[in-house]
């Protein structure tokens, strides 16, 4: 009797020992990944600026910040984020990435950037909130970019013709400067992808100043 | 197991507390450095690129997941 008594008992405390166990693997994911994420991203705002000012340019190796995106539709808490040089998952736990062979920002063709939605200081995490309209800037150590949101798409998560030069049409000469966003959908899945196209609108030189836009904070 | 650990913590009851305390906080740790990082690629809330297909052309080519 005792015997079935410990049994049941310690099968019971299994039990709950692997709940804890998930609930402490659900807090790692949403908030101590963020906690890493934006120290990384402090990080690399800094280093980009004293690289900026030691003149160095693009294009950044591969793991390395070669930009900053801001998003006045995402408020002001978001700042700013920077845009690592590739893809793999450890570039994207320290910031947004770009699909390494896409355009560079401002080029004719697709600068396209991937980021989290739920973990590591998930950046994108609004992005179904941008609207046709909305402004994207880019800085690059000499120039700033201005993109305005086109439209947003699901697609599965193997659509990697979102990121081509021409979005969905393959081999064809790009004859428009896009922006595209890629980000998991619905939140807290990976049964799709999100996407945010956007196009150039206007650039303008670092040394003029930061554009009146997002000065003003509009989004 | 519990029951287990417990009985065989040392001192009184409020040493026996700050014991299980400090060995709930060290299993914490060992999960948050060792064993969450190696798991969390399982997890549904890191994929956030799009992959390539199998009919792809190479002028993404790096563009793997």
């Amino acid at each position: 009797m005792s015997v079935v008594r410990a049994a049941i008992r310690g099968f019971g405390e299994l039990l709950i020992t692997a709940g804890i166990v998930l609930m402490l693997f659900v807090v790692y994911q949403l908030y101590w990944t963020g906690v890493g994420a934006n120290r990384a991203m402090d990080q690399a705002r800094q280093q980009l600026e004293q690289q900026w000012q030691s003149g160095s340019d693009l294009p950044a190796p591969t793991g390395e910040a070669f930009a900053l995106m801001y998003v006045p539709r995402f408020g002001s808490d978001w700042g700013s984020k920077p845009i690592f040089e590739g893809i793999d998952p450890l570039t994207l736990r320290k910031g947004l990435g770009h699909y390494t062979g896409t355009a560079m920002p401002g080029e004719l063709g697709n600068f396209a950037v991937a980021g989290h939605r739920t973990t590591y200081g998930q950046p994108f995490h609004n992005a179904d909130d941008l609207e046709p309209g909305n402004s994207i800037y880019v800085r690059t150590r000499d120039t700033w970019y201005e993109y305005r949101v086109r439209s947003q798409e699901i697609v599965s998560p193997d659509a990697l013709d979102v990121t081509w030069a021409v979005p969905q049409v393959r081999n064809s000469r790009p004859t428009k400067r896009l922006l595209t966003l890629t980000t998991c959908h619905p939140k807290f899945s990976d049964r799709q992808r999100l996407i945010v196209y956007a196009e150039l609108e206007s650039t303008r030189n670092v040394s003029d100043g930061p554009p009146p836009g997002l000065v003003s904070g509009k989004a | 197991m519990y029951a287990f650990i417990w009985e065989h913590l040392p001192g009184n009851r409020l040493v026996k507390s700050i014991c299980a305390l400090a060995l709930f906080l060290g299993a914490v740790w060992v999960l948050f450095t060792f064993v969450f990082p190696r798991v969390e690629g399982l997890s549904p809330f890191g994929n956030v690129t799009v992959d390539r297909t199998p009919s792809d052309d190479a002028s993404a080519a790096s563009a793997e997941q």
